[in-house]
């Protein structure tokens, strides 16, 4: 067998039962993991104008509320239960892709630690572009950027998965394609 | 202070010097990468010029295709538009359940990656029906755990679901750059 396809079936083999590992994770780190993205996303969302926040309430639903300049607030949206798992699936799917990459285990280590802070980062911009994405669309209703916006952060726990999966493990999959040494 | 003393000052220079460096020698990575994510955002805004379509045509065809293998495996099962009815589940599709983003992630890492034209439009012409096929297993498999296990259903469809799409079509590029794509480790084993 090919190097090459011999990383690949040895990834196939590698990943399933991390995958598994790593969703009784998620599901154990969730209740922690929730309020620290919306925490950091609403410091952010309190510094823009207007101040915009999103608050987890009861049976897992969230909230997205918009200060008005008479110092009240509105909800602008309320999101269901799976929204959250939507956002936050790559949690899980990001280490489950990057360990198993073929590279020493120090550099798996690294690159899924690196992975799991990007993935942190990609959640708070998610849920920013959430949140700014709505009250966008309550000023420009048609706005394209917008609409653009809250679909790319619906989107998010899939296209990011991908994209920091891209740019951490690619180099290692095809050094030779990818890489050049200037 | 001690001349061997790093400076803040002199620290700088350097960590610049490193970034690029590191930004040189993986210059061809990072431009691969970023046309990638180009691609990428550009797909998600098709998706928003073209909505109504995908939120019908797509949704419905969809529905249709899964209605079909359900019927192969000997349930009563039809297609009403974008609602799937059959004798052990109903649910209905909409824009998120197609394959769009699967497909839109897996062109978009064909294009970007570095290899001939024609190899890329092999890529795309042999990998866009397998990862129909694979969304249609996916459906197929969720009518399924409806029926059995209706209270897993959600984050079946949810989580493990939407994370093994993104997953398979992973794997499915990488077969492709492996395979046909023909990179130069390949080709030099």
């Amino acid at each position: 067998m090919k190097p090459d396809r011999r990383k690949l079936l040895r990834f196939s083999v590698q990943f399933l039962p991390l995958f598994t590992l790593l969703l009784w994770l998620y599901w154990l780190v969730l209740p922690q993991y929730e309020p620290a993205v919306l925490r950091v996303a609403n410091l952010v969302g309190g510094l823009l104008s207007p101040a915009t926040r999103v608050e987890a309430v009861a049976g897992d639903e969230w909230n997205c509320i918009v200060a008005e300049p008479d110092g009240g607030e509105r909800v602008l949206k309320r999101w269901y239960g799976f929204l959250r798992h939507l956002l936050f699936l790559d949690l899980a799917l990001v280490p489950a892709l990057l360990l198993p990459t073929p590279a020493p285990l120090r550099v798996r280590l690294r690159i899924t630690g690196l992975g799991i802070v990007l993935v942190f980062v990609g959640h708070v911009a998610a849920v920013l572009g959430l949140m700014r994405g709505m009250w966008c669309l309550v000023e420009s209703p048609n706005s394209f950027v917008c609409n653009w916006i809250l679909r790319i952060a619906y989107t998010s726990g899939q296209l990011f998965g991908a994209v920091i999966w891209g740019l951490l493990a690619w180099r290692h999959w095809f050094p030779a394609d990818l890489r050049r040494t200037g | 202070m001690d001349e061997g003393t790093p400076t803040a000052s002199g620290d700088a220079p350097a960590a610049t010097g490193g970034l690029r460096a590191l930004l040189r020698r993986y210059r061809s990575l990072i431009q691969n990468w970023v046309l990638f994510v180009v691609i990428l955002g550009g797909f998600v805004a098709l998706d928003q010029a073209f909505f109504v379509w995908i939120n019908t045509r797509l949704t419905e065809w969809t529905a249709d295709g899964t209605a079909l293998f359900l019927r192969l495996l000997g349930i009563d099962s039809r297609a009403n538009g974008r609602i799937l009815w059959s004798s052990i589940c109903s649910f209905e599709i909409i824009g998120e359940c197609t394959a769009y983003y699967p497909c839109a992630i897996f062109i978009s890492a064909v294009v970007a990656f570095p290899t001939r034209w024609t190899r890329k439009l092999i890529g795309v012409a042999a990998g866009l029906p397998a990862l129909l096929l694979i969304n249609q297993l996916r459906l197929v498999s969720l009518c399924y755990i409806q029926h059995w296990i209706p209270e897993y259903f959600e984050a079946i469809h949810v989580l493990v679901w939407q994370s093994l799409i993104v997953v398979l079509t992973v794997v499915l590029w990488l077969v492709w750059a492996i395979t046909l794509a023909g990179s130069r480790e390949a080709r030099s084993a």
